[in-house]
């Protein structure tokens, strides 16, 4: 299930709330919490859930004896274990028909692939559980002498499948103990909406713009129709997975928990360093504390920690090449921009430094969206004119002018230009009146488009 | 309490208002409704429960389809987002769209057999013919889907189709496949050479609509079908009589060919191609004055299902038929679907249940079927068989004043031997029709090498 859902909507949030709230105590509401939570985890693929039980069970142990052998040799030896146990899993499940394809493919066997396919939301919940052990191994945390507690926490339907990714010393607190005051409820609704308007208003109906450019055969594509397609894609992805967050941040609000910001405007950003400090902001920061720091960070081996670091981030993100080249992209920019860019960028007007960041983040969903290299490499020899593509053609004016206001109101939204006029104008009354009244309107068109998404005209005509 | 409280528990209670109400219509909705007439599909309903369907997950994605397929004023709701929809580009002199549709051979669509069985509305079932033609239908869609499945795997390219959206009318863009047009003529070949030195085989390749289509710019989104039909003749033997139903289409470009919401061609565009073919033949021409003329109004065709907007929706087709001169009774044979025993029933050349129907295109022979006999009252020794789309549905009844019979062959749901079918009848023209588009979908030419 997805919040972004009808049946999440409509369905299983407002049963969930009221359970929730009829529960007279903290105790029965986590339970409440944690039965709905793998109920959601369950509506997809309830095999997997076994996955995520074994994994909280094995962890849930692991950290206690993490514990009780404390100052031991054996404790650090169940941190391993555990750490171990997790990657493995990720690894069965998420990496094994790629290793297998690539062994296959160098030494010409014939190792069979795996059919189990991958459960959702694993990359997320495992980076949540190795940030426990570790924390609770660096006594950054005590360890959860509860298992169904410590279930809640990686099983919390609100970032169980699309993060933020939440460590368990953020909300340890609030697993116990947790007020829920109208204001922040009302809090958790206003970023509940704009999640809602960031994916089904704009990265669903961008997504559809993207794919008609970048889904067909590319050769075809004139040159600003490759352009289109791939800032379509750039919004998309950006307000799909930044919506996702903003959703998963006003859920735990409402229920009383508080996860950190994922996004931070992340296309406003000058530099790739910025950049990242403002993307998917949970993500960077497991690696620094729980890969790169260990490492060395900047002191010991600082080229390799870095390479390390991006190649890991890419691989996160999916199981193939294009992505660890993605990543890697990122971690040789970065080390660029560190050796030169770090020491003159305060003298290169700001315009330039919006255009350069776009333009390699732009590169870089190339890279991240085809799947297929050398389609990916293709794709950017059109963008750059290096292909005897067209520059222009009917299909991009027709989309262009079908999309263009659009394509400049979503721009915008990436902006943090209208929270800006929103702080300037204080947090009047017929302001906050105007908030009450926007929300209505984004969640009764939001359904209305997700009504409209169910459209689907059953095609039979083809011959 | 203060100003502040006050204004989030506002904020609170507009928002769980809506939700509960919203939730509440919904619960409260009834979910009788089988059928969606505007997107020609069965709406998705609810599942059986199983143990094995809850462990796959299946029961809960199909919860959600059914779920979201009965939401509350589903229809009206739909309408309304399409109109937010056109909010995000600039209005323009020409309404214009490009519309990316993904065909039956690709996923989407996998549970076609049971959509199917849901699709015969209940009051229709009283005319049997209607219902007849509808069993046969879904049998046919069986087989599409038999055929296309086969095909995709070999090559998923050609899947995707393309619209383009020009105020009231909806064209299929025809994209040239050098490959598949010589392979369409090669198969054609093959026939050939399996038929005995005596009978004629023509091959008739309707254009469709965009290659006239009276405005260069948006014209060159599609390759030229001229060119195309060149090609895919010159790959001809030479016993292979091609009909040149471009010329005799073009001469009259301006009148009214094809529709405008719909992939076929009208009547009367069918009836150039008709005179087209029986030059070929050497055919008397029957002039359309001796047809009898009538018409079912409000067509709304496959195409606006697809995409549509309010300027299509407000200027829908005429399905203008004409009554043949002579008398012609039409014998279908089809697959039962459990068992596939052949069986048959009386349907007709111009078969008037559909007129009320939103599928007026069946007025043609009633639809599309594996075999069927056309017998008349012609006196004449001519048989002809029509190896064919749906394209030839409009085409056919304009053969009857010529033929004593007429076998009309879906390759695609036929499953005998087409070579025994034309021996043992003594049939001595053959012919293809098919629209241009049928040249790209491997499919096609598949199922006739499967016939042969």
């Amino acid at each position: 299930m997805v919040f972004s859902s009808l049946v999440f909507l409509y369905l299983f949030f407002p049963i969930n709330l009221i359970f929730y709230f009829i529960s007279k105590n903290n105790t029965y509401r986590n339970i409440v919490l944690l039965c709905f939570s793998l109920f959601f985890y369950a509506w997809g693929e309830p095999f997997f859930i076994l996955a995520l039980l074994f994994s909280a069970i094995v962890n849930y142990s692991f950290a206690l004896l993490i514990d009780k052998y404390r100052g031991t040799f054996k404790s650090k030896l169940a941190l391993y274990a555990a750490v171990i146990f997790d990657l493995l899993m990720l690894g069965i499940f998420k990496y094994y028909n790629f290793f297998v394809s690539n062994i296959n493919f160098i030494f010409n066997t014939k190792i069979g692939l795996s059919s189990i396919g991958l459960p959702i939301g694993i990359s997320f919940y495992t980076f949540q559980i190795i940030s426990y052990v570790v924390d609770v191994y660096k006594e950054e945390v005590p360890a959860q002498k509860k298992f169904y507690k410590l279930l809640l926490y990686m099983s919390l339907y609100h970032q169980l499948i699309a993060g933020p990714i939440v460590r368990y010393s953020d909300i340890a607190n609030e697993i116990d103990n947790r007020q829920i005051t109208p204001e922040r409820f009302s809090y958790g609704i206003n970023r509940f909406i704009i999640g809602l308007m960031k994916k089904v208003i704009i990265a669903n109906t961008t997504g559809k713009v993207a794919s008609t450019f970048l889904d067909g055969n590319i050769n075809e594509l004139s040159v600003l129709g490759a352009w289109l397609g791939i800032m379509m894609y750039t919004i998309q992805i950006y307000f799909d997975f930044s919506g996702y967050s903003c959703m998963a941040i006003g859920l735990g609000r409402m229920f009383g928990f508080t996860y950190k910001e994922n996004f931070n405007y992340p296309y406003i950003a000058k530099t790739v360093q910025e950049f990242w400090r403002r993307w998917h902001i949970s993500l960077g920061s497991f690696f620094r504390d729980y890969v790169y720091i260990p490492l060395g960070g900047n002191r010991k081996n600082y080229v390799r920690n870095v390479m390390i670091v991006w190649m890991l981030t890419g691989f996160w993100h999916g199981a193939s090449w294009n992505f660890i080249i993605w990543g890697l992209y990122y971690g040789i920019l970065l080390l660029i921009e560190r050796k030169f860019l770090s020491k003159i960028v305060d003298k290169i007007p700001a315009i330039f430094l919006h255009i350069y960041l776009k333009l390699i983040v732009i590169i870089g969903w190339v890279f991240f969206y085809f799947v297929d290299i050398t389609k990916g490499i293709q794709f950017l020899k059109i963008l750059f004119g290096f292909s005897n593509n067209p520059l222009y053609d009917i299909k991009f004016e027709i989309e262009f002018f079908n999309n263009v206001i659009f394509l400049i109101v979503a721009a915008l939204l990436s902006t943090p230009i209208f929270k800006n006029i929103l702080k300037k104008l204080n947090d009047t009354i017929p302001l906050k009146m105007a908030k009450i009244v926007f929300n209505a309107v984004v969640l009764l068109s939001s359904t209305i488009l997700l009504v409209g998404q169910t459209y689907n005209p059953f095609l039979y005509f083809r011959f | 309490m203060s100003n502040k409280d006050r204004l989030s528990l506002l904020n609170i209670i507009v928002f769980i208002s809506l939700i509960y109400i919203i939730a509440f219509l919904n619960i409260t909705t009834p979910k009788a409704k089988t059928v969606s007439e505007v997107e020609n599909r069965a709406l998705a309903q609810k599942p059986v429960f199983t143990m094995e369907k809850l462990l796959s997950g299946e029961y809960f994605r199909e919860y959600e389809d059914y779920f979201a397929d009965h939401f509350y004023d589903r229809e009206n709701l739909v309408q309304i987002s399409k109109s937010i929809t056109t909010l995000k580009g600039v209005k323009r002199e020409e309404e214009v769209f490009l519309v990316d549709f993904e065909g039956q051979n690709v996923g989407g669509n996998v549970n076609l057999e049971e959509n199917y069985n849901e699709v015969i509305p209940e009051d229709k079932a009283a005319d049997e013919e209607v219902a007849k033609a509808e069993i046969e239908e879904k049998d046919t869609i069986d087989n599409n889907q038999t055929t296309e499945n086969k095909t995709a795997d070999e090559d998923t390219g050609t899947t995707r189709g393309n619209l383009l959206i020009l105020n009231d009318t909806i064209m299929e863009i025809y994209k040239f496949n050098e490959d598949r047009a010589k392979n369409y003529a090669n198969v054609i070949n093959t026939v050939r050479d399996k038929l005995g030195e005596n009978v004629k085989v023509y091959s008739l390749l309707a254009p469709v609509q965009i290659e006239f289509l009276n405005n260069d710019k948006y014209k060159t989104l599609s390759d030229s079908q001229y060119d195309a039909i060149k090609y895919v003749n010159s790959n001809f033997a030479e016993n292979i009589i091609p009909v040149d139903a471009y010329s005799a289409i073009e001469k009259h470009k301006d009148e009214y060919l094809y529709f405008r919401t719909d992939h076929h061609w009208t009547a009367l565009g069918a009836y150039y191609a008709y005179t087209a073919f029986a030059k070929s033949a050497s055919l008397d021409v029957i002039p359309l004055d001796d047809y009898k003329k009538e018409e079912a109004a409000d067509f709304l065709g496959y195409l606006s299902a697809v995409y549509s907007t309010e300027t299509i929706n407000n200027n829908p087709d005429n399905v203008v038929y004409y009554i043949p001169p002579v008398e012609s009774n039409l014998q279908v044979f089809y697959y039962d679907n459990e068992t596939g025993e052949k069986k048959s029933y009386r349907g007709s050349v111009i078969n008037k249940a559909y007129t009320d129907t939103n599928r007026k295109y069946y007025i043609f022979l009633g639809g599309d079927f594996p075999l069927g006999i056309i017998k008349t009252n012609v006196n004449t020794d001519r048989k002809i068989m029509v190896i064919k789309d749906s394209y030839a549905n409009a085409f056919i009844p304009f053969l009857t004043p010529h033929y004593s019979e007429i076998y009309v062959v879906d390759p695609r749901h036929y499953r005998e031997n087409l070579i025994n079918l034309v021996n043992e009848n003594n049939i001595g023209e053959v012919m293809f029709l098919n629209y241009i588009l049928t040249t790209n979908f491997p499919g096609f030419i598949n199922s006739v090498l499967n016939l042969i």
